[in-house]
């Protein structure tokens, strides 16, 4: 089973240190969360889109994602307008009326924008997240966590999840498959809390067996000498190149402007009806 | 004999964990030598897992527990190191090979120790080098478990540690999880690196005879916490001591004593291959087998279970099942072998209906399997998988077993009366009132086949029934499934356990890559060099002693023995 | 606070496996259409009393974090970071029940149940909708009624499956010095 979905590839995206590219991913993140400003969302939409096109991906290769994501986005989209379509009124503080539909139903300019702005902030964020999963290799994760400042028990907890998945996945398939030989079934003929109780005992014997395991692991790591030194030297590290610290511009780059633009503006929406 | 210098050292050690009454290791006092080769045997719950977490630091560092005497390691006391500096000495390869292997590939996981030390990556990209050709896993290094055989993960596990230039190296039942072919490389692998690097071995294993295919310089025998035994495999092998300690002789001293045949020291019993034997001594082998007439058993003809041509891939991959053709006899016990991936669980699997075949007709007594729902395919074959604790989700033995019937609408009327007569033939009824978590792992094995049992299948299907188990247990399972079979349940068995196919199992169903190419007495295969070859079994030694002795048909020869040994048994 | 030690690290892993497989392959119909309760949330408060809270944190927000990663609909950090302080906040609240001791009873199953729903109530009723509202300034209403479903779905599955697992823990844990055979 193949977890993260990395794609071996000669690109110069694929070259880059996965410490300097995780701090980009962060920056990135953050600073799309944070800020309403909508060329700068933009902005970054159209940068993350170049970013995968440098990364010589294909969409093809990430075509189920994809749809699924886009789906999700649209989901989100209908319910904010059915909740409350008048939220963009609320948070820009004017009112353009477009067209009434009818009843609460209106459509304004404000909660076009806004809602345009929700689109990108996720729309920003998905190239570069698909652009960090499929050019860095699994096993530098860790690596580039510890590098940029996380403690390396944490960032090996991360590479140890990445290690004990495909096992857990393939014993929990085998144990639901004998409770299912036994009778337990979580379908809709039964009430909500006798389906708890029976999705209770598929998982128990799953759970309770990693609880075991857990100590064997364990041990298995303090016979090697984990956790004896304050830090540790990871064999999948890489040296930074000239890349690298553009990389690291670019993310901090970001979360200065968003920065700056919040405190100059007063606020974190880019607002074009005053 | 050449000693060297003593690295371990135990004397008058004594331990016991915080949480018991009682100490677990008693008054030890074993020394070894830098460059030795040992075996520590015994049957569970003698103590050797103790022994060597005392050996590699767990204990006292994670294990608390009183110590009394000494345990010096590399000269300094073990109490006062600490794990990570016992480890430089001291490297474990542990029985769980999943647990074992830490990195996400083979190469983190070679490094690991080296990661941890805050070598420099330079340094550490060579010493994995180096490790990594010593037990011939470079062309790997990018693997993930999951892309690993047995084999290659227990490679990866010795070069982990010599990374480190251990002067010891210890492995807790380094054959558990092996098919036997597998399991002798493994053991050569152990001996060829030994002599690469110098360092001492520490093996610790119940199948002696396995083990003792390398040369091994000392035995020592275990049994409630003591040590019974510390000598040559020679002298061990011409006393009494492995049959009264739990421990099953070699198949080839056992079939030498039945001859009649005293064995000393000076014939060197500790292999087959060193083995002397007078002109004398194999006459009386031959008399002994043409005194009374070799009875094959008589095979069972009504076909319950048909297969035809099944096929079965896992998503968009090649073929695991490529046509397999078996016809299941009613109230067979019957093993299905071969090496780890030729689809011998696929096979069962696809019985059970838990993967969904893609081709081929499975008919049970006039009855389509492929039609029928996972549960309802249990009511007609039922399955056992090798690990209880993975099969138990409830907490007391009565509810355990009753589930299956309670989920399938039965009254408590019925179920009581029908778990109650279960846990009778399972030997259960005196811990009906017990929570499962106090069962012993035999005993929760057969509340695993008494819940299965419930839902009256005519066949089951065992993976591995006696898996990680010592002598004792091995034949208390096997005795129980035996009692089962003679009551009229047909049972499959998935093993890598020459023993068990040989003593148990009558028919031999060998697969390789994905088809059938044997079928036919264990006696049968494990006599034939060429499906031994391909299906990565081994023969037996009886084989051997047989050619040896000048013993035209050693396939008879092996079902001599069987039949004799199961007399002596019973 | 208890140092992050080995088993600690081993334990976040693998209960970011666990949540992984839960919220990937378990999912229990529920009597509304298209919805589906998972019982991911249950293993984490599990965690968190077996392991202490850093365990819950660290394991809680990996496992969502890679189930989100992987999913397809995209990392929804809000609820990410929850999940993770919802193992914290329980770990906190039931310091002191120590199942490795064996006992879990009606006192100590009181406590969980009452911790558990103090957590949900705050994790997913209110910082992750306030969350929402800060990051993506979405309309309270909608994001209340998210919240109360997945703290709602939580706090059952917790109750239950919790309940069950940290009984079945302490179980085999017991003492089992008092048992004797019967005819």
């Amino acid at each position: 089973m193949k977890l993260l979905n990395y794609i071996e590839r000669s690109s110069p995206i694929h070259r880059l240190n996965g410490a300097s590219k995780l701090f980009c991913l962060l920056t990135w993140i953050c600073s799309t969360m944070i800020t309403f400003n909508t060329p700068f969302l933009l902005c970054a939409t159209v940068l993350g889109i170049i970013a995968f096109a440098l990364s010589r991906l294909k969409l093809s290769e990430q075509k189920g994602l994809l749809y699924f994501l886009l789906g999700f986005m649209l989901l989100n989209a209908i319910l904010i307008y059915v909740f409350n379509p008048e939220r963009g009124v609320e948070l820009y503080g004017t009112r353009n009326l477009l067209y009434t539909i009818g009843g609460r139903f209106t459509i304004t300019k404000e909660q076009l924008l806004y809602q345009f702005n929700v689109i990108l902030k996720y729309l920003s964020t998905i190239p570069i997240i698909l652009v960090f999963i499929g050019s860095t290799q699994p096993s530098e994760l860790a690596a580039s966590m510890n590098r940029i400042g996380i403690p390396y028990s944490f960032s090996y907890s991360f590479a140890l999840a990445l290690r004990y998945i495909p096992d857990t996945v393939s014993t929990f398939i085998d144990i639901s498959r004998c409770q299912q030989a036994r009778g337990i079934e979580m379908s809709s003929k039964e009430s909500l809390p006798k389906r708890v109780k029976a999705a209770a005992l598929l998982v128990l014997p799953l759970i309770l067996g990693s609880v075991d395991q857990i100590e064997v692991i364990t041990n298995a790591m303090e016979l090697r000498k984990f956790g004896t030194q304050k830090r540790r030297t990871w064999i999948m590290s890489r040296p930074f190149k000239a890349g690298d610290y553009i990389t690291i511009l670019i993310g901090a780059g970001m979360v200065a402007f968003v920065i700056a633009y919040n405190v100059i503006n007063g606020s974190r929406f880019w607002n074009p009806f005053n | 004999m050449n000693r060297g210098e003593p690295i371990i050292e135990f004397k008058d050690f004594s331990f016991q964990y915080n949480a018991q009454k009682e100490p677990t290791l008693y008054d030890i006092d074993l020394t070894i030598h830098k460059g030795e080769k040992v075996l520590i045997a015994g049957p569970s719950g003698c103590g050797k897992s103790t022994l060597v977490n005392c050996i590699n630091g767990l204990i006292p560092f994670s294990y608390k527990g009183e110590i009394r005497g000494s345990l010096k390691i590399k000269g300094m006391e073990s109490s006062s190191q600490s794990i990570s500096m016992i480890s430089n000495t001291v490297g474990t390869v542990l029985q769980d090979s999943d647990a074992q292997f830490i990195g996400m590939t083979v190469l983190e996981d070679i490094a690991f120790a080296l990661e941890n030390e805050c070598v420099v990556k330079e340094e550490m990209v060579e010493r994995v080098r180096k490790a990594a050709e010593i037990v011939g896993i470079s062309g790997h290094l990018g693997y993930a478990p999951t892309d690993l055989s047995g084999g290659q993960k227990q490679r990866t596990g010795i070069a982990g540690i010599l990374v480190d230039d251990v002067e010891v190296m210890m492995f807790d039942e380094p054959l558990a999880n092996l098919d036997p072919a597998t399991g002798k490389t493994a053991i050569e692998l152990i001996e060829e690196v030994a002599d690469k690097t110098g360092a001492a071995v520490i093996v610790v294993e119940h199948r002696i005879e396995d083990v003792l295919h390398i040369e091994m310089d000392r035995i020592i025998l275990m049994d409630s916490g003591r040590i019974t035994f510390d000598g040559t495999p020679d002298a061990l092998l011409s006393s009494r001591m492995l049959i009264d300690g739990g421990i099953r002789e070699p198949l080839y001293i056992t079939a030498l004593k039945y001859a009649g045949i005293e064995i000393t020291e000076d014939k060197e019993p500790h292999s087959i291959r060193s083995v002397r034997l007078t002109d004398d001594d194999k006459a009386k082998v031959r008399d002994w087998y043409t005194r009374t007439p070799t009875i094959r058993p008589e095979p069972k003809t009504e076909t319950i279970l048909d297969i035809r041509g099944l096929e079965f891939a896992y998503e968009d991959k090649p073929l695991t099942l490529k046509g397999v053709d078996l016809a299941v006899h009613r109230g067979e016990l019957m093993a299905i072998v071969g090496r780890n991936g030729a689809g011998k669980s696929t096979l069962a699997k696809t019985i059970c209906r838990f993967e969904k075949n893609c081709g081929g007709t499975m008919v049970l007594m006039g009855e389509d399997l492929t039609g029928l729902s996972i549960k309802e395919c249990a009511d007609r074959v039922g399955y056992v998988m090798q690990n209880p604790n993975q099969m138990i989700s409830k907490t007391m033995i009565f509810d355990e077993i009753a589930l299956g019937l309670k989920l399938r609408g039965c009254d408590e009327e019925t179920i009581k009366d029908k778990v109650e007569s279960i846990m009778k033939i399972c030997g259960l009824y005196e811990f009906r009132k017990w929570p499962i978590s106090a069962l012993s792992y035999g005993q929760k094995k057969r509340v695993t086949i008494a819940s299965i049992l419930a839902l009256d299948p005519d066949i089951i299907i065992l993976d591995e029934p006696t898996a990680g188990q010592d002598f004792r247990h091995y034949t208390d399972i096997m005795e129980f499934l035996k009692e089962i079979n003679q009551s009229g349940i047909t049972i499959i068995m998935i093993t890598h356990d020459m023993h068990l196919m040989l003593e148990y199992a009558e028919r031999a169903v060998v697969f390789n890559d994905g088809r059938i190419i044997a079928d036919m007495t264990s006696a049968e295969v494990l006599t034939s060099p060429d499906i031994i070859g391909k299906a990565s079994l081994k023969e037996t030694s009886l084989y051997h002693l047989a050619l040896m002795c000048g013993i035209e048909d050693p396939s008879s020869f092996v079902q001599h023995f069987i039949n004799f040994d199961r007399e002596v048994r019973s | 606070m208890k140092k992050f030690g080995v088993k600690s690290v081993v334990a976040s892993a693998i209960l970011a496996a666990l949540v992984f497989v839960l919220l990937r392959f378990v999912a229990i119909p529920t009597p509304f259409p298209d919805t589906t309760l998972s019982i991911y949330a249950a293993v984490v408060a599990f965690f968190a009393v077996l392991f202490g809270p850093l365990v819950g944190l660290v394991g809680g927000f990996l496992g969502n974090l890679l189930v989100d990663l992987t999913a397809g609909w995209g990392v929804w950090w809000t609820w990410v970071i929850v999940t993770g302080l919802y193992g914290l906040f329980v770990g906190l609240g039931c310091k002191g029940i120590n199942l490795e001791d064996g006992i879990f009873g009606k006192k100590e199953f009181m406590r969980f149940t009452i911790v558990s729903v103090v957590s949900c109530l705050l994790c997913w009723g209110a910082l992750a909708p306030i969350g929402d509202i800060l990051v993506y300034a979405e309309p309270a209403n909608l994001v209340f009624i998210q919240g109360l479903f997945v703290g709602l779905s939580g706090m059952i599955s917790t109750i239950i499956v919790g309940g069950i697992l940290c009984k079945a823990y302490a179980a085999s844990k017991a003492q089992k010095g008092s048992l004797t055979k019967e005819d």
